[in-house]
């Protein structure tokens, strides 16, 4: 492969990723200067390029840790997605022991968050039944203590899911870590 | 040489040499594929993982020859994680030493 076809698929490799110009640029420096340096050097293109390995793998490796930085700085649910899809882009490894907890523990989450929901909203049923003809002044303080339990779990599951952000963020980088480069 | 092993110990060895002297991407590629054979290429994104966890800072410098290059630093947090790893690696192949040691040395 010569530096310019090594260049380009890694440049490739990372546009469909959709890695901004910039942070693209900024990537592909590095191997620029080293192929400016290595051929100062007297080695050949083709030398160079597959000593430095194959290039979709590297923009693999590349690609985690700008998604998970991305996920780390700018907090939403989309860059979260993206940072574990890098990570499970890795590695088969990863399909395991990164999907199955983050899948659990996330349909867990969501659950729960159903949950408080509906329970928030039990008295506007209490009002419902109030309309099809049946006042139960029981029902109304039952309606007003479960509207009042899904707040607290409205306002448990915020935090909580702030907590599952990190948590999650934590364990990809654990496990990027765990199989660094593995292939 | 098994290439979990090589890809561990990667991040150890790259820490080792910057702590050394400030080290461009060539050169550290040179060091390490002269003892281990590792894929160049994978040295570049480690090292940007490590510069953005604050380990290295970096720094361009013309050269004398060809173009500028991107130098690398241990700051003093990478050093403290680099002094850690080291500790964890000796504690770790020192076990394994022992257990090979036990187990076929007396064979």
């Amino acid at each position: 492969m010569t530096k310019e076809d090594f260049l380009k698929s890694l440049g490739r490799e990372l546009e469909l990723q959709k890695v901004p110009e910039h942070d693209r640029k900024e990537m592909l420096y590095d191997f620029e200067e080293h192929f400016e340096i290595a051929l100062a050097n007297g080695e050949k293109e083709e030398d160079i390029s597959r000593n430095l390995g194959n290039p979709k793998t590297i923009a693999k490796e590349l690609l985690v840790d700008y998604r998970i930085s991305k996920a780390e700085t700018d907090r939403s649910v989309k860059n979260i997605t993206y940072a574990v899809i890098a990570t499970l882009s890795v590695s088969f490894f990863n399909i395991v022991f990164v999907l199955g907890p983050v899948v659990g523990i996330f349909g867990a989450y969501i659950g729960l968050c159903a949950s408080a929901i509906i329970l928030t909203l039990s008295p506007l049923l209490w009002v419902i039944s109030l309309l099809l003809g049946s006042p139960n002044i029981l029902g109304f303080f039952v309606a007003v203590a479960f509207c009042g339990l899904g707040i607290l779990l409205g306002i448990g599951m915020y935090y909580a899911g702030k907590f599952l952000y990190k948590w999650i963020l934590n364990y990809i980088k654990f496990n990027v870590q765990m199989i660094k480069g593995v292939h | 040489m098994n290439v979990q092993f090589k890809k561990g110990v990667l991040e150890l060895c790259v820490l080792v040499l910057i702590s050394n002297k400030d080290q461009y991407g060539y050169e550290l590629a040179q060091s390490i594929s002269k003892r281990i054979n590792v894929a160049e290429g994978t040295i570049y994104p480690l090292l940007r993982r490590l510069t953005k966890e604050g380990y290295f800072t970096t720094y361009l410098a013309e050269s004398s020859e060809g173009p500028s290059r991107k130098y690398y630093s241990l700051t003093n947090k990478g050093r403290a994680y680099m002094n850690q790893l080291i500790n964890e690696w000796n504690e770790f192949s020192k076990s394994v030493n022992e257990l090979i040691e036990e187990v076929i040395g007396n064979d």
